[in-house]
């Protein structure tokens, strides 16, 4: 037990003490150049809840535009082609509902791309800015409310009849209220009033909690410097990478450089329309040695050389070999179609040492076996647009284990057979250890916030043996129940003699206030100590 | 065990709906018997009618019931990932049960704690509109559940995830029924219906009970989508809507603790945050993403 001996009475006039630490007004001499003013201003602005709100309210709006809306998705930046593609799908949408032209306006106010758009990063930015100064502003208040503590109160702050009071004569010695208060967990200090000849006990629990917000706001903070490390130092790539493939994971003639290769991918249960899992065999090389190698599925990814390697899609990555007019081979291996036309799969080859390519998309054959239907083209010129031009050639169909040339091509192009192809995303992300740092900040803060809130226990055992009380407790709790079990304890350890006396003691909020009808027993709990 | 599940969740079904019945007969009982001794030139708590205890008692077999219906949708969702080997929370029929489940539970929970009964008035027929839904989607889909498609493969973060995100839509709905039979009483309060102040209070505490599970919700997502596609964040139209609710919730507490926002002000907000609670359980409908397996496919 600590003792802080009282070396005065308390100024009857003296506030309570979870009363002291309002926020200073006037105490600063207002400030006179412009500057400062605006400062201050701005300080004001961003310390304002309504403004916190605003906020708040401005990004879920731009949320609920963002999720109404369709977005572009984000492979549609790649190229031109890509987004003009993508905006005529998104024409072929809104047009009929909103009219022409719309859609236009909408993508220069960056309505399909909600999410990236300067309205959105504008917010953020602005909220971070007014979460760091919310808690620049909040922490020496927030410290003080939790260091300074005043054991000692004015006797008007027992005046029973306030709420959250409680009077009890002949109540048990200070040891014992001070034992009491301990088993209820609170951390008991105690001051003596040599005038009167009181004692004041004071009980605090979870005394250090309420800084706890210090770490919401940081893991806040942190959620968003991770996003920021993560877009700027991170690094994210899709392979298409077929089975018997390999791939580097970066450009050729990068330190260091990883290769994966796929061994062999498997979609069981695919043929039925509903697949139980999709896997790819993936080994991962470096300068050569293998580094590791695993059979990775969605929800069970490889981490290896700095690298994650997901399991995303996969698709048909049929078998071809073109074979020259000598019967030299031009090009053999799966070509992975990744592209969709007309729900079919689709995918492009140039072939090797000709100026041909060759469109390809596989289709079924009336008794359901796979039929891939070639089309070479030669690239003529290009657009005004920027696309190229082609001049298209004759077409072929080549049923598996077919070979089939055309005319104007000097190549014959055999369909060996079907494989497929895995789509892995590469990632690395440096910002990976700050988003931990900021999950934990933030669940830790917020638990701590909601579920351990400060309880205080203000009593006053006069000389003549009655104990006045006082209990708080931040607003996130039922404390009213807390205290009842604390007055009870205390009542049940006064002397005998007077226990046993009827009406003794004062433990509030027994009333019942109760409503008519369905709630036979409303109010019971809540109105048992008032609400300060 | 599926079929143990189905009977239990009809049983479940049934009692909620009686015990809704009793309530509302209670509470339209001890309005009325109020109204005549406010016709009759009585007044004040202490005076009695007949109709009054019969009201009571009705209201009494009501919770009973009520909890009866509790037992009986927990033993569903037992029976179910006893039958799937996880979580009973792959599609909407899983959800929807589950999504009773919590409102009921959050409702008992409540009315365990402030005796008010008033509140099943709003909670139950929620509880039940899911449990219908859940009825639709049966009658009109397999209840049986295929297996998992491969991104849910995940037993712990789906039952973890989705669990957790239940106990946070089942307090939001209590806040909600607290908060509409603020808004729909008069400053003063109106007999009959709880204490405006009584129910701010309830509202607010059980926002403090969702926030943090509606936070560890996000959190799990985030961690799971990490693992399964290599990124925390993808602004799927559920996880954007998920986070909405969360910031309207988050505006609320802030408003609420730090600057005093009572009452209707307060009530406004938490109407506004299960509009956004709903918008995101339904929100998959209408927008797909990612979620979207978690629709009628089943």
């Amino acid at each position: 037990m600590t003792s802080h001996p009282v070396t005065g009475p308390a100024p009857a006039t003296a506030r309570p003490a979870q009363l002291r630490f309002g926020r200073p007004s006037g105490g600063a001499a207002a400030p006179t150049t412009r500057p400062a003013r605006l400062g201050r201003a701005l300080w004001r602005l961003f310390t304002s809840v309504n403004f916190a709100v605003l906020q708040i309210i401005y990004l879920a709006l731009l949320g609920v535009i963002g999720m109404t809306i369709r977005q572009l998705p984000s492979f549609a930046f790649h190229s031109l082609g890509d987004y003009q593609g993508e905006m005529t799908k998104l024409q072929a949408i809104y047009d009929p509902v909103l009219g022409e032209g719309v859609v236009d306006a909408m993508e220069r106010l960056q309505f399909f791309q909600v999410f990236t758009s300067a309205w959105f990063s504008g917010g953020l930015i602005v909220l971070v800015v007014s979460i760091i100064i919310c808690t620049l502003d909040r922490t020496p208040r927030l410290w003080r409310m939790a260091a300074e503590v005043r054991v000692a109160q004015p006797q008007p702050y027992f005046d029973p009849e306030l709420p959250d009071r409680a009077l009890i004569p002949g109540a048990p010695a200070a040891a014992v209220v001070a034992g009491i208060l301990r088993r209820h967990r609170f951390r008991v200090r105690t001051a003596a009033d040599g005038e009167t000849g009181a004692t004041f006990i004071y009980g605090d629990r979870n005394q250090w909690t309420k800084l706890a917000t210090l770490f919401t706001h940081l893991g806040l903070i942190l959620f968003l410097v991770a996003a920021a490390v993560t877009s700027r130092l991170g690094e994210q790539q899709g392979l298409v990478v077929a089975e018997g493939d390999s791939l580097t994971v970066g450009p050729i003639g990068t330190p260091g450089l990883l290769l994966v290769r796929n061994y062999g991918f498997e979609a069981p249960g695919f043929e039925t329309g509903k697949p139980t899992d999709f896997t790819t065999d993936l080994a991962v090389y470096r300068d050569g040695q293998l580094l590791a190698r695993k059979v990775i599925r969605v929800n069970d990814p490889l981490e290896i050389g700095g690298y994650t390697f997901h399991q995303n899609g996969f698709g048909p990555a049929p078998e071809l070999v073109i074979l020259d007019r000598t019967g030299a081979t031009l090009w053999t291996g799966p070509v992975p179609l990744t592209e969709s036309h007309e729900g079919f799969p689709f995918g492009l080859l140039s072939v090797p040492g000709r100026d041909v390519g060759l469109q390809l998309l596989l289709d079924r054959g009336a008794d359901g076996a796979a039929v891939l239907l070639v089309l070479p083209y030669r690239v003529t010129g290009t657009a005004a647009d920027g696309t190229p031009q082609i001049s298209t050639l004759d077409p072929m169909a080549i049923s598996r284990g077919d070979w089939q040339t055309a005319s104007g091509i000097d190549f014959a192009v055999g369909f060996k057979s079907m494989s497929d192809y895995s789509v892995l995303i590469a990632s690395r992300d440096p910002g990976q250890g700050i988003v931990w740092g900021a999950f934990l900040s933030l669940i830790t803060g917020i638990l701590v916030i909601f579920y351990l809130p400060r309880r205080r226990v203000w009593a006053r055992l006069s000389a003549d043996g009655e104990l006045a009380l006082v209990g708080r407790s931040d607003r996130y709790v039922d404390f009213e129940r807390e205290f009842g079990r604390l007055l009870d304890d205390l009542v049940k350890a006064r002397p005998q003699r007077l226990a046993a006396a009827p009406g003794s003691g004062s433990a509030p909020g027994s009333g019942s206030d109760a409503d008519a009808g369905l709630d036979a027993h409303a109010g019971a709990a809540t109105a048992s100590t008032g609400g300060a | 065990m599926f079929k143990m599940s189905e009977y239990a969740f009809i049983a479940s079904v049934l009692a909620l709906s009686l015990a809704l019945l009793c309530y509302i007969v209670a509470f339209v009982s001890a309005r009325m018997g109020m109204a005549r001794m406010q016709l009759a030139g009585a007044g004040g708590p202490s005076i009695s009618t007949p109709g009054a205890g019969w009201a009571s008692a009705l209201a009494t077999y009501g919770t009973l019931i009520v909890w009866l219906s509790f037992i009986f949708v927990s033993a569903s969702l037992v029976f179910r990932t006893i039958a799937l080997g996880h979580g009973p929370f792959a599609n909407m029929y899983e959800f929807s049960v589950a999504f009773s489940w919590g409102t009921l539970g959050a409702y008992l929970y409540f009315e365990r704690k402030y005796h008010l009964r008033t509140l099943g008035l709003i909670a139950l027929p929620i509880a039940l509109a899911m449990q219908g839904y859940a009825l639709y989607l049966a009658a009109t889909l397999p209840t049986t559940s295929d297996p998992l498609v491969p991104a849910l493969q995940n037993n712990l973060l789906l039952s973890v995830h989705v669990a957790v995100a239940i106990v946070a839509y089942g307090t939001f709905s209590v806040a909600f029924g607290a908060a509409l039979l603020y808004l729909i009483q008069p400053a003063e309060g109106r007999r009959g219906l709880p204490k405006p102040e009584i129910l701010d209070e309830i509202s607010y505490r059980a926002v403090i009970v969702g926030y943090p599970f509606l936070t560890l919700t996000i959190v799990l997502g985030a961690v799971w989508a990490e693992q399964a596609w290599g990124t925390y964040w993808g602004w799927d139209p559920k996880e954007t809507a998920s986070l909405v609710t969360w910031l309207i919730y988050g505006a609320y507490l802030h408003a609420r603790v730090v600057r005093g926002w009572t009452g209707r002000r307060a009530a406004w907000l938490l109407m506004l945050g299960f509009g956004a609670t709903l918008f995101t359980y339904f929100g998959n409908y209408f927008f797909g993403g990612l979620h979207s397996y978690a629709g009628l496919d089943q």
